[in-house]
């Protein structure tokens, strides 16, 4: 009942409050930041390495380290611009490592809480056509709303890179685009 | 640049987000900081048991810097105007020195 009560006070909280009971060693504080920040990670996850299963395994690693590394997060409520970073890091970390990922059943994408689904489908698929420093570009740019520079800080990228692979990226997007049916 | 194609592609984007928030993860995220946990754990009691067994296995050559560490600690103090209490309190004060000598060294370097 306590657990309970405890679990419904802490979904009432403010985030910078949940934050700083995680940062005090509040396991259930941090359970109540993944449940709040799980959809926005996994999104982009999903956006980056344009596969549900790997994005999960992703952010399930990125909160892990989050959770270890909570002592180094400077304010609270940098919280969510800090998290983004660290799974930035883990899906770079990811593509420097392995082989590009295989590009999944479109199934995989479709999601209840899409607002369009043949929006999302059709963006996804163009999306898996990119190169991976591309996508990682775009997505940031697009769906996070980055500046150029944001993203370099973010990637390590120089800023030249950055901004050639947002203008190819979109712009071979822009064709797909055209050439749709 | 801005453009319409700017805005359609944040409207498409937009449109896809958020992934449906779902209990199953949370608890999938919790085991694995609950594992990471114990991993820890055991890593600290092997780190323990590896640095006591190193310690003992090493001790009988441990004696010649002990002794190294004595003589420095004895050297301060004497040039600080006292003498100290005990061989070991010297060999602390000595092995503190040598540390200090060291980690400084060890910071030049980088």
């Amino acid at each position: 009942m306590t657990a309970v009560s405890g679990r419904a006070a802490l979904a009432n909280a403010a985030e910078a409050a949940v934050v700083a009971l995680a940062c005090g060693g509040d396991d259930g504080a941090f359970e109540e930041l993944v449940r709040r920040r799980q959809g926005a990670l996994r999104a982009l996850l999903r956006r980056l390495c344009g596969n549900a299963a790997l994005a999960d395994d992703l952010a399930q690693q990125s909160f892990v380290q989050a959770w270890t590394r909570l002592s180094s997060l400077r304010a609270p409520g940098a919280f969510g611009g800090w998290l983004r970073q660290i799974a930035v890091n883990t899906w770079l970390a990811q593509s420097r490592l392995k082989a590009p990922v295989a590009a999944p059943l479109a199934e995989e994408f479709e999601d209840p809480a899409t607002a369009d689904p043949s929006l999302a489908l059709d963006l996804d698929r163009l999306l898996r056509r990119l190169g991976e420093g591309e996508r990682t570009c775009v997505v940031l740019a697009y769906a996070e709303g980055l500046t150029h520079a944001e993203i370099a800080a973010m990637t390590g990228w120089p800023l030249g890179t950055v901004k050639s692979h947002v203008l190819r990226g979109s712009a071979r997007l822009r064709e797909w685009w055209t050439d749709a049916p | 640049m801005h453009s319409d194609f700017d805005d359609e592609m944040r409207r498409r984007f937009a449109a896809a987000e958020p992934v449906k928030a779902d209990e199953a993860f949370v608890l999938r995220v919790g085991d694995a900081m609950r594992r990471r946990r114990r991993q820890e754990r055991v890593l600290a009691v092997l780190g323990v048991t590896v640095l006591v067994l190193g310690i003992g296995l090493a001790a009988p050559r441990l004696a010649p810097l002990f002794e190294l560490a004595q003589r420095a600690g004895g050297a301060i103090a004497t040039v600080a105007g006292s003498a100290p209490d005990s061989p070991v309190a010297a060999a602390v004060l000595g092995g503190l020195l040598i540390a200090g000598a060291t980690v400084g060294w060890s910071l030049r370097r980088l």
